[in-house]
């Protein structure tokens, strides 16, 4: 197993598991964070890499792994002010208007609803796992997620009247 | 659900080949984060060792004082505070010399 080798200090391990899950993080941190995504995208993998001891295979890796995307993101936002997140493309766009709509929509929601959403529609997290990677209890994190839905799917209503 | 549907598709990760530059560029700085920690334990044990044959050294210079003046060299190294400071002197040398034949990563 990848994870337990990497947790053994084997890097070539270690840099599979980051070619399997960057794009996942990556995208999960575009979206929260807009620029600079890519340099917390680094730090969340060389963190994971320092934790890589720790990891006592609860969960998947990449639920741990968004887990430490969010707390990065989190740290570096009371930090600094970053700018606004990146409306990013669509695996298939079935209506550019559409698209856009809801990614503004998605960019105007709090931190914590916008990674909710991402992680349960975007990244097919289940409340379980979305939950664990938050940091919120399950009945917290459902009542995020259906805030969340209810204003991405009136601008989808939008466009359907 | 066909709003939850259009939902996933909307805030899907695009779809794309793993990134090579981005995967090279951790693994990078990973061996380099790995070779600068090696550096720093092997410094560390340096310094504890040349502690340790500091101390040896000062604790056999203090035993030579409180020696009696010998009757003779013979007399001499074969009392037991001498042996005491050959002893430690030994120690010093094996601390002193210990970290030179160490490996690199070690």
């Amino acid at each position: 197993m990848l994870a337990a080798r990497a947790a053994l200090g084997d890097v070539a391990s270690f840099s599979e598991l980051v070619r399997i899950h960057e794009r996942g993080v990556r995208a999960f941190l575009r979206r929260l964070a807009g620029e600079g995504a890519d340099d917390l995208a680094q730090e969340t993998f060389l963190k994971a890499w320092r934790m890589a001891p720790a990891w006592r295979g609860e969960g998947s890796y990449r639920g741990w792994l968004l887990r430490i995307a969010w707390r990065q993101f989190l740290s570096d936002r009371r930090r600094r002010r970053p700018g606004p997140p990146i409306e990013s493309e669509p695996s298939i766009p079935p209506d550019e208007t559409i698209r856009i709509d809801v990614a503004r929509a998605l960019a105007r929601l709090p931190d914590r609803e916008r990674a909710a959403a991402l992680l349960c529609f975007g990244e097919g997290c289940s409340h379980a796992e979305a939950a664990a990677v938050l940091g919120l209890p399950l009945g917290t994190l459902k009542s995020i997620v259906a805030r969340a839905r209810t204003i991405l799917v009136r601008q989808l209503e939008g466009h359907e009247r | 659900m066909r709003a939850d549907a259009l939902l996933h598709e909307l805030l899907a990760a695009p779809e794309r080949e793993p990134d090579e530059v981005f995967t090279r560029r951790i693994e990078r700085l990973v061996l380099a984060e790995r070779s600068l920690r090696s550096a720093r334990r092997r410094v560390l044990r340096q310094f504890v060792a040349e502690l340790a044959a500091l101390a040896s050294l000062a604790v056999a210079v203090q035993l030579i004082r409180r020696l009696a003046p010998p009757d003779s060299e013979g007399a001499i190294l074969s009392s037991p505070p001498a042996i005491g400071v050959l002893m430690l002197l030994l120690v010093w040398l094996c601390a002193a010399t210990r970290t030179e034949f160490l490996p690199a990563d070690h």
